[in-house]
This record gives structure tokens, C-alpha cells and sequence, in this order.
């Protein structure tokens, strides 16, 4: 009988192989399943983690913030999600660019959804974990370009120093800021000329 | 004011964006039991977490109505990561009407207050004409139903 005629034998092959961690958790946080990408990931096996306390197999782990995203999950049904702007990782694993990243781990998306048995209750939560280490890089790239831009629109090309557009800008906020808390404030302007003999 | 949007796929489809209004989220750390100071990235945190309750609950409330009437259990729906839409805005610079693709989208509004918190955010779902269909069907034998 081959793969085809085993619909179950088909999902589960495919969540051991997926580009994607998945693992689930029960009610007291043991492991109930753990996929191919999390034992490589984490270099722990499935039979070495099933059955046991996530947060014994990994100490460094967040207890009590995590255990309160899995228990949010029990209590209402609802998914939760992590995201690597504000987390930027759940598991310290190394990229996947380890040759182009200049990154130190890998980024990481997370989402819980919970597992409902026939009753509609929750029974176990599944955490599907995503690699985020690309779009993290670009958003840092991003960040840096933005800011080179604004730099380099307030400098003057020659010198370096700051220039009118500058200055205005900085005139109109401290203007509106006075205006704001009701403050007087002084403007002292003073001319330098520095000439290289 | 600052904004989370998330969107959700499935019997319904459309986006949910929640508004919070009022001072600040420091005022619900407590309440979703985050100790310590918040930095920038546990505020937005809050933000996406309280967000990802209140549409949860809102659009889970309505699929619940809809699987009642219809008396199937098959209607479900699942969620994509919520994202801050903005921080610290006014409330006229969260959507610029000139850039949206649509023109007609079926909008509930949810107001959320917590008096003794000083709290206020109003959930709004929006769902584009062919995301309804199912919730249209089902008003409709409601409504025979009578």
C-alpha cells in the first residue's frame, strides 16, 4: 500500500517535513509532537522530548510569558501570535544564512492554535513556528537606508554640517513645542566664519 | 490614538482593526498580567495580544450565531498575525481614503469600554462584498425563519 491510499500517513509526513517547526503541547506543557524542523533546529529528537516538560528541555526558555500565551490559548480558544518585531526569537536557533546573514539566530513568527476535541474545548495547543531571519534583515536594511536619508537631507554635501532645511525644521518644532507648554524661548544665531588660509 | 489590524479567512473574510484610544496600554499590563516596565517592543506587544483577544472573542461570537442558525458545526475561520497599523496618530491620518481598492465593505463596530481603567477601544471588522456571502445567507434564513 503506498503513501497515497494513507491520508493520515500523508499529513504526518508532511508536518515532519515541512520548512516550518511545529510541536504541541498539552495542558501541563509536555510534548506532545515535534517536528522534523524543531529536532533539527533544536538538536533534540522527537523520542527524546515526547511526553516531556518544555520548559525542562529548555531552561532559557520565557516561563512565564510563554506559559501565559499557551494559557490564553486553553482558556479562550483563540490563537495567539508572536512576532519577531517584539520577540525576536522563542527558540535560540542558528539561521539558515549562516555564510550571507550577519545575523546572530534565527527571527522567528510564532503561532499557537488550539487543538479542540469533540466537546469544542481546547486539548492541546499547536505552535507552528515560522523563519522570519529574511524579512528581518530587510526591515534592518530599511531602517538603516531611512535613516542615512534623513541624515544626509539635513547635511550640507560639502561640509557635513547641518543645513537650512534643517534648521527650519528644527525652528517650526521648537516653535510649536513653546507653543505647547505655553514657554517663551530664545533663538541665539550667530555667524562663523572659518576661512582656510 | 494607535491602531492593530488583523485579518481572518474562512466562512468570513475580511479585516479587523482595533482602535485604542485614551492614554496609554500601560494601564492594561497589569490587566493581561505583564510585570515590569514595558519597552517599546512590549508595548507593542500588549497592543497586538489585547487586539488578538478582543477580535477572537467578537469574531468567534459571530460564528458561534452563525453555526446556531445554521445548526452545522462546520463554520470556522482562522486568523493571520495582527500587525500595528499605526502609534500615536490622529484619528485622521490612520486610513488614507484616496489609496483603498474598495468601495463598498460591510462595517461592525464594537465599543469597548473599562471604566474603572480609563480604557477605551472600538473594534471594527470590515469585510469586502464577497466576503459575506455566508453571513448573508444566514441572515436571510433567519429572517424566513420568523
Amino acid at each position: 500500500m503506498g503513501v497515497l491510499d494513507q491520508p493520515q500517513d500523508l499529513a504526518q509526513t508532511i508536518v515532519e517535513w515541512l520548512d516550518e517547526g511545529i510541536f504541541v503541547l498539552d495542558r501541563d506543557y509536555r510534548v506532545v509532537l515535534w517536528n522534523n524542523y524543531m529536532a533539527h533546529h533544536s538538536g533534540k529528537m522527537s523520542a527524546d522530548v515526547l511526553g516531556r516538560d518544555l520548559f525542562e528541555l529548555f531552561p532559557e526558555l520565557p516561563k512565564p510569558w510563554f506559559s501565559k500565551k499557551v494559557k490564553t490559548v486553553f482558556t479562550l480558544g483563540n490563537f495567539a501570535f508572536i512576532a519577531w518585531e517584539n520577540r525576536p526569537y522563542l527558540f535560540k536557533f542558528a539561521h539558515n544564512r549562516p555564510i550571507t546573514g550577519g545575523v546572530e539566530h534565527m527571527y522567528q513568527n510564532s503561532m499557537l492554535l488550539p487543538l479542540k476535541g469533540a466537546q469544542g474545548r481546547p486539548e492541546a495547543v499547536c505552535v507552528v513556528l515560522v523563519d522570519a531571519t529574511d524579512v528581518a534583515m530587510v526591515q534592518g536594511q530599511l531602517h538603516e537606508a531611512m535613516r542615512k536619508l534623513a541624515d544626509s537631507s539635513n547635511r550640507d554635501g560639502l561640509t557635513g554640517i547641518y543645513n537650512r532645511r534643517c534648521l527650519e525644521e528644527r525652528m517650526r518644532a521648537e516653535f510649536e513645542r513653546a507653543g505647547r507648554y505655553g514657554d517663551t524661548f530664545s533663538w541665539r544665531c550667530s555667524t562663523w566664519t572659518i576661512s582656510k588660509g | 490614538m494607535s491602531a492593530v489590524r488583523q485579518s481572518f479567512r474562512g466562512d468570513l473574510r475580511g479585516e479587523v482593526i482595533v482602535i485604542f484610544c485614551g492614554p496609554g496600554t500601560g494601564i492594561l499590563a497589569d490587566l493581561m498580567g505583564y510585570e515590569g516596565e514595558l519597552g517599546a517592543g512590549g508595548e507593542a506587544e500588549l497592543l497586538l495580544d489585547v487586539a488578538n483577544v478582543l477580535s477572537g472573542a467578537c469574531l468567534g461570537g459571530l460564528l458561534e450565531q452563525i453555526r446556531a442558525i445554521t445548526g452545522s458545526r462546520e463554520a470556522d475561520l482562522s486568523f493571520s498575525m495582527p500587525s500595528v497599523m499605526a502609534r500615536h496618530v490622529l484619528p485622521g491620518q490612520l486610513i488614507e481614503p484616496t489609496r483603498l481598492t474598495w468601495t463598498h465593505s460591510l462595517l461592525l463596530e464594537v465599543n469597548f469600554t473599562l471604566k474603572s481603567r480609563n480604557f477605551v477601544a472600538h473594534l471594527v471588522m470590515l469585510m469586502p462584498e464577497e466576503g459575506i456571502q455566508k453571513l448573508a445567507g444566514v441572515v436571510d434564513d433567519f429572517i424566513t425563519s420568523f
